[in-house]
């Protein structure tokens, strides 16, 4: 993986350090946050988590290395606690018209939107497997140990999220 | 026994849709396939595994959504404030409201009233372009002393020429006057302290400024047209969604260190659909950080689409933004 972050002890270093962080990786990981929640106001507190996450850690810790899968294993945490705790994964249907309002606003892609609302129906691990290979450009090897299991796993995640996927799109 | 070679068939199936897998494996599934009715109806072939990732791909690739969060040691900060307030003893919360209190008066309104913003009249290319700015608003002070940036949104409106009077129509029409009518003013502020070290950088200024030079020259989209009956006023072709508010730049923290000051002139070609295709800087403010703040900021807003006969078509959105520095204190 990627490392974007090498141990500096000086606290204005951590600083400028972060802010590199922040400006390379907010988009990548908001949008990642937004596919896994499915609501833009959580996925930007969330993000605002993970970098406070990253910064404090770093504060505490500055000889550890920062890498950009810390930053998605921290991400893919932080939304299935959201998803766990506040239970809404099958509680609130994700209906096309209802919903997908607020996407319409900035996404050009009725593609998007239709995914969005697939994406909504899959288990939080499925999701966080196809959204890392797919949106943040893993591969099995590094999506398993952000997930913290095998790659195998994230293979066999990934082939049945897809098989809801298509069976969900069709509907639509 | 089947049921793990189900199973092996589903992690095959993952590796060609995430294109990792081998001929080996890519003929083991269809072999697997080929014999099992329950797999190939749930799973699909090959191709249609690929085409659901591409699916996939294709609404990561149409994402627009460009978030920008604070810097976390703000959050950090604020969260450590709230900590230790609610920890606080009466007489220690008195006292940093005291200390707030002098804050807000030492720096917070001196700081709002020392910035008086003068009219900007520009004049390039035989156009008259004026900024007239209203009464800074006041914003809330803050506790620490700190580096302000005044980032005035200047509201251009074109005025058509007059109508040319029988007998002088062969003389060379007025040029176009530009007024500003509106003026919205913000005010941002950071404190001196989070500015980084290594981007004061003196030779970093140079080079945005040289840059910025480089793109200075002007469109002709401006001047105005001579003809016998002078059309209504040009005003903006499209309004953004959400008002003025929805453009609002954000000086980086260089331009703070630089006390940045200058004028961004910018004109924005909107489609169809509302959405900003192309940004040019029409008067570059001499600092490249703040054009691109302006430009990135323009291309997030959405506008109202003009239409005509009920089909929305391109249009063209001109605006500026005035940036006042007080140079970091």
């Amino acid at each position: 993986m990627e490392e974007v972050y090498l141990a500096v002890h000086d606290s204005a270093a951590i600083n400028a350090r972060i802010e590199l962080l922040v400006r390379d990786y907010q988009t990548r990981i908001a949008r990642y946050l937004r596919r896994m929640v499915g609501d833009s106001e959580v996925a930007l507190d969330l993000t605002q988590e993970v970098f406070l996450a990253a910064f404090r850690m770093l504060k505490q810790h500055p000889e550890r290395p920062l890498t950009a899968g810390w930053l998605y294993k921290t991400a893919t945490n932080s939304a299935i606690s959201h998803l766990r705790r506040k239970k809404i994964v099958r509680m609130i249907p994700l209906e096309r018209d209802h919903d997908t309002r607020s996407w319409r606003i900035d996404e050009q892609s009725a593609v998007s939107v239709d995914l969005q609302a697939a994406i909504g129906h899959l288990p939080p691990e499925q999701a966080g497997a196809v959204l890392l290979t797919s949106y943040a450009g893993y591969s099995s090897q590094e999506a398993a140990a952000v997930l913290g299991t095998s790659a195998d796993a994230v293979r066999q995640r990934v082939c049945r999220a897809m098989k809801t996927l298509r069976s969900i799109m069709m509907e639509q | 026994m089947v049921r793990n070679v189900c199973e092996r068939a589903e992690i095959l199936a993952g590796a060609i849709a995430l294109g990792e897998a081998t001929d080996n494996e890519r003929a083991e599934y269809r072999e697997h396939v080929a014999s099992c009715a329950p797999c190939i109806e749930g799973l699909g072939g090959e191709l249609e595994i690929e085409r659901v990732m591409a699916t996939v791909a294709r609404a990561r690739d149409t994402e627009t959504w460009e978030p920008v969060i604070a810097p976390p040691w703000h959050v950090a900060a604020r969260s450590r404030n709230r900590a230790w307030r609610m920890g606080a003893l009466a007489a220690g919360i008195a006292l940093v409201a005291s200390v707030g209190v002098h804050a807000f008066v030492a720096y917070g309104l001196g700081a709002a009233k020392a910035t008086p913003v003068d009219p900007i009249v520009i004049d390039y290319d035989g156009q008259h372009l004026t900024l007239e700015p209203r009464a800074i608003a006041k914003h809330a002070a803050t506790k620490v002393r700190s580096a302000h940036m005044v980032v005035v949104h200047n509201v251009i409106h074109l005025e058509a020429p007059r109508a040319a009077v029988a007998g002088e129509s062969a003389r060379k029409p007025e040029p176009p006057v530009v007024h500003v009518v509106r003026t919205v003013v913000a005010r941002s502020a950071v404190a001196a302290s989070n500015i980084p070290i290594w981007r004061r950088d003196p030779v970093g200024a140079a080079k945005a400024d040289a840059a910025a030079l480089a793109q200075a020259p002007l469109p002709q989209e401006h001047r105005a047209e001579s003809m016998a009956v002078a059309p209504p006023p040009v005003i903006r072709e499209v309004e953004p969604v959400g008002g003025d508010a929805a453009i609002d730049p954000v000086p980086p923290m260089i331009a703070y260190a630089e006390g940045a000051n200058g004028t961004t002139a910018f004109e924005l070609v909107v489609d169809g659909h509302g959405i900003p295709t192309k940004c040019t800087i029409t008067k570059a403010s001499g600092y490249l950080v703040l054009d691109h703040a302006v430009c990135k900021a323009a291309m997030k807003a959405r506008f109202i689409p003009r239409e005509i006969n009920g089909r929305g078509v391109p249009s063209i959105y001109r605006d500026a933004f005035t940036f006042r520095s007080n140079g970091g204190s």
